[in-house]
């Protein structure tokens, strides 16, 4: 496990400068949110984290694998549910019975065990969801990246899936940086949290949520203090 | 109930699988037919009776399996040659560039030049056999190189990338990224290519005089003014044009299949 430490970055696309001499710290173990407007450069920076990208300055994982939700699923859309798991498994356990529990219990955590056999395109939004969480969370990586996950699912389901991802990460506790432009998906997940700012892109505001992400509710007082402190500054930008 | 509904749904797709080719097959002959009458001259258009009892003859005549055979491995030759050495050339210069931009003029020239042209250029440096297959490999070739090339670079950069991210082998993101990707083009593209070599290869045998060949036959038949016999070998080069064709569409069944199961 390590903290993310990223100093002095620059990343531009042809002349659109991106990030320039951007520095952050996001905590080791925690759930960091990065909130942002559209564009403001969030997929960005977890594609620089990831290495998806060419990128100047340092970012420092600490030697930590990463894996990443994206905003879409991005799973292999000819083979199984199993497969797309059993997939990225093969290069670290050559035990396939090991990869099989390992594959089983991960769904069973996520309560889709019935999906296995199935195709994603035979899948709905959230499953398909599920499942990519299913593969990073599988992944055995000291860094999670998610970018806004939830963007296309409808409340209830939002909801589930947040509590499903707290309650891995309370098993898993790896450092997890978690990009999204909806506030409440932060005041629910975060223990700390970043407002990104554009021209240049930089934090204009950064604070933490004390309060045990398990029991949070949106109209906790602590949730709700933030929760106006972060409409003032986003207003300001 | 169920099942009941899904036997009357794929009773219906066979009988309409039947249907139309036959209704379409009927329309071509009745077309033919009214034509020979309003031409009314046996010696220029015959009537499609004459020609398909002179198509179904064709089989018991002396050395027509070893024409049509040897023709059709011209065609094999120069289609697997050009599919493998398009298959490979396209998956390098997904890789490097550069060797798509140099190869890229290339295959335009070659998809440029016309048939014709190219025969007669072999026709002084090559035997008459190989040329066949040489003309056949030179118009198969640029048409599934472009295809190849353009169906590897269209694969997905978002699983790409995943891929990339979560360490997924070389071989395993051929396997089930690439691969699934090209098949579709690899058995669409492959398909009318390989009866557009037959043609070519047919075409080929004939301004060249490729003894024991289909289109020698054809050549024989045009020379001796001799037009029912000269259309039913047309017949048969159709024929034998749909028989490649449905054992590439097998093919893509078999492989649709098989990669369910795996």
């Amino acid at each position: 496990m390590s903290d993310v430490k990223i100093e002095n970055l620059k990343v531009a696309y042809g002349d659109n400068v991106i990030f320039d001499d951007f520095s952050v710290d996001f905590a080791e173990h925690k759930i960091s949110v990065v909130l942002g407007g559209s564009g403001v450069g969030k997929s960005t920076l977890l594609n620089a984290v990831a290495g998806l990208l060419p990128y100047g300055g340092e970012i420092d994982t600490g030697g930590a694998e990463v894996s990443y939700i994206f905003q879409n699923d991005r799973l292999i859309p000819s083979i199984t549910v199993y497969k797309n798991l059993d997939l990225i498994l093969r290069g670290i356990c050559k035990d396939k019975a090991e990869r099989r529990r390992r594959i089983e219990n991960m769904l069973a955590a996520l309560e889709i065990s019935e999906l296995a056999g199935k195709l994603p395109r035979n899948l709905s939004g959230g499953q398909a969801q599920r499942v990519a969480m299913a593969r990073a969370y599988l992944y055995p990586s000291g860094v999670l990246l998610l970018d806004e996950p939830f963007k296309a699912l409808d409340t209830a389901l939002k909801t589930r899936l947040i509590k499903q991802l707290i309650a891995l990460h309370e098993r898993e506790n790896r450092t997890v940086i978690f990009v999204t432009h909806a506030i409440d998906e932060c005041l629910l997940v975060a223990d700390e949290y970043f407002v990104l700012a554009e021209n240049p892109v930089r934090v204009s505001l950064s604070g933490e949520i004390k309060a045990d992400k398990a029991a949070r509710r949106l109209d906790d007082k602590e949730l709700c203090e933030v929760r106006d402190v972060l409409l003032k500054n986003i207003a300001s930008l | 109930m169920k099942k009941i509904a899904v036997d009357k749904q794929k009773a219906k797709k066979i009988a309409l699988n039947i249907f139309y080719p036959l209704l379409s097959f009927a329309i071509l002959m009745a077309v033919w037919a009214i034509a020979a009458k309003v031409k009314n001259d046996a010696f220029v258009l015959p009537m499609p009776s004459a020609v398909l009892a002179r198509f179904f003859k064709l089989g018991a005549e002396q050395g027509f399996w070893l024409s049509v055979l040897a023709t059709l491995l011209r065609t094999a030759i120069c289609f697997i040659t050009s599919f493998v050495l398009a298959l490979f050339l396209a998956a390098l210069s997904g890789l490097f560039k550069p060797m798509h931009r140099v190869l890229s003029p290339i295959v335009s020239f070659l998809r440029a030049a016309p048939t014709v042209a190219v025969i007669f250029i072999l026709y002084s440096f090559m035997r008459k056999d190989s040329m066949a297959i040489a003309v056949g490999f030179l118009i198969a070739f640029p048409i599934l190189y472009s295809a190849f090339y353009s169906a590897i670079v269209g694969v997905d950069g978002d699983l790409l990338k995943m891929a990339r991210l979560y360490k997924v082998s070389p071989t395993d993101r051929i396997r089930f990224i690439y691969l699934p990707s090209i098949a579709d083009c690899m058995f669409d593209t492959g398909r009318s290519t390989l009866s557009l070599t037959l043609k070519v290869v047919i075409a080929s045998e004939m301004l060249t005089n490729v003894a024991r060949s289909i289109g020698d036959r054809i050549q024989v038949a045009y020379a001796t003014m001799e037009i029912s016999y000269l259309l039913a070998w047309t017949l048969i080069a159709i024929v034998f044009s749909f028989v490649l064709e449905w054992a590439v569409v097998g093919l893509k069944k078999l492989w649709e299949v098989l990669r369910c199961r795996t």
